[in-house]
């Protein structure tokens, strides 16, 4: 028999431990009964090997029932998401066209910025509601539109349960000292969709820091060795155009600003500026 | 593979097994493989009596040891294909021996969650204790004291925690060597050699009325 014997091996044993040793082996060896082989031998023929290949208990028993709920959950999941893709209306059906509001304030306009896609989520909603009132047709009809998606959307959001962030909805209207978010705006001078310009961005370009003071613009200070410099304006004028374009306190240039001229009131004195290279 | 070799007589079954004999565990395996049963049941012969007794040990039930060598032969049987030559077969087939052990012993275990038995459990290793009531009897003659004896030493084996019962049967009954009760254990020789030492201390606590 290839079976070693532990005799073979040296080991050191306490006087306790060859005891238990001892008594162990002084069991009697039991055998197997005469009909050993017999009943093995019906074992075998009896046996079908596909009883004995590995089976798949554990998979059925538990990856099954894992892959079901995983399933059920992502349809779930996949559902839920959908919907509150959907719950937005008035995203949705905005026009390609959303109200640009004239913004006096750089950080306003970023504020302001239109939707740039229909099928944005709810937390972009804020940013939305906040736009002040256009005087566009389209943008007048899909005011009521807006407010009633907004009912449904209240009602819906009472049974949802996915999550929304109900603060940002309430969130305050910050804007500059004097900014009315819901003014008019006024001088859009197309509906295309682009980023608005405003009055104080153009100015500032040319390195005239104006601000705007009982509706003019009055020019704070003029950056040394700008365009503004050179073109000779100076401290404490008013701004009253550029490009021939009439400024009021909520302008702002669509698209882009040439700013080639610039109308000043100097002591009470209108002149035309060049604003292009040196004079 | 082919059964109807079972049908052969039995006078040329025991001609072939004359020269089985002869070969090595790894030969009569390849000799299987290609269908000679003589030499599959050279192999039963060599183990059937090493298997029931280790069976027995680690289960104290004689009928279960038997149900459970012969489903070990009938599991070496039909996945001989799959067996490789690295290792010794009497390592495998204690192996496979040791596991069906096991599993029949967790059954077991499940199965008397509410017996009896649980209600003397005083060993904190979850393992049910036999109930031993004092036995004031005079002993009659020395026969009478030798059996008990062996039954006190077999029940001490049973109720030791399976993880220690394996160990101790395959090295002070079965006599086998350390690494070849690590390989059957799949444990490490240090493993192995550490429970068997813990083994032997928990016998001899357990047997200590005859250690005085």
């Amino acid at each position: 028999m290839v079976m070693e014997k532990s005799q073979n091996e040296q080991e050191i044993l306490s006087a306790d431990e060859q005891k238990v040793r001892e008594m162990c082996l002084s069991l009697k060896k039991v055998d197997a009964p005469a009909d050993f082989d017999f009943k093995l031998k019906a074992r075998i023929a009896s046996a079908k090997p596909s009883a004995l290949q590995p089976r798949f208990g554990f998979a059925l028993r538990y990856g099954l029932p894992a892959l079901a709920l995983i399933l059920v959950l992502g349809l779930l999941a996949f559902n839920g998401g959908f919907l509150s893709s959907n719950d937005n209306p008035f995203v949705a059906e905005s026009s390609p066209t959303p109200p640009t509001p004239a913004l006096p304030q750089n950080g306003a306009v970023a504020n302001a910025a239109p939707p740039e896609t229909p099928n944005q989520n709810s937390a972009v909603l804020p940013a939305n509601q906040s736009l002040p009132k256009a005087p566009q047709a389209e943008v007048a009809v899909s005011q009521p539109k807006k407010s009633e998606a907004d009912k449904k959307r209240k009602v819906k959001n009472d049974n949802f349960m996915g999550s929304v962030d109900k603060g940002l909805k309430e969130a305050p209207k910050i804007g500059p000292k004097g900014f009315d978010p819901k003014a008019v705006p006024q001088n859009i001078q197309n509906s295309e969709p682009s980023n608005p310009i405003s009055v104080k961005e153009v100015l500032s370009t040319n390195g005239i820091n104006a601000d705007l003071e009982n509706g003019k613009w009055k020019v704070r200070s003029v950056t040394a060795n700008s365009v503004g410099e050179s073109s000779g304006v100076k401290e404490n004028d008013v701004i009253e155009a550029i490009d021939n374009q009439p400024l009021a306190a909520e302008t702002v240039f669509i698209k882009t600003a040439k700013g080639q001229t610039i109308t000043i009131t100097r002591n009470g004195e209108k002149s035309q500026l060049k604003l292009s290279g040196k004079q | 593979m082919a059964l109807d070799k079972f049908e052969n007589s039995d006078a040329e079954v025991r001609k072939k097994s004359v020269s089985a004999k002869a070969l090595s565990d790894h030969q009569l395996i390849e000799a299987t493989k290609k269908g000679d049963e003589a030499a599959f049941a050279e192999i039963v012969n060599r183990y059937r009596n090493p298997l029931t007794n280790y069976l027995f040990r680690m289960l104290n039930d004689y009928e279960e040891a038997i149900d459970l060598a012969q489903e070990t032969f009938v599991r070496v049987y039909f996945a001989i294909e799959r067996y490789h030559t690295d290792y010794a077969f009497s390592t495998y087939i204690y192996r496979i021996a040791t596991n069906l052990a096991i599993s029949e012993i967790r059954k077991k275990k499940r199965r008397r969650l509410l017996s009896l038995t649980s209600f003397f459990q005083t060993d904190d290793s979850g393992d049910a204790q036999e109930f031993h009531p004092p036995d004031d009897k005079s002993l009659p003659d020395e026969d009478l004291i030798e059996t008990e004896r062996s039954r006190t030493i077999e029940k001490a084996i049973a109720t030791l925690p399976d993880k220690y019962r394996a160990p101790i049967v395959l090295r002070e009954i079965q006599e086998l060597s350390y690494e070849e009760i690590a390989q059957i254990l799949g444990l490490g020789l240090g493993t192995t050699k550490s429970r068997i030492s813990r083994a032997r201390g928990l016998l001899r606590e357990k047997l200590k009325q005859y250690f005085d």
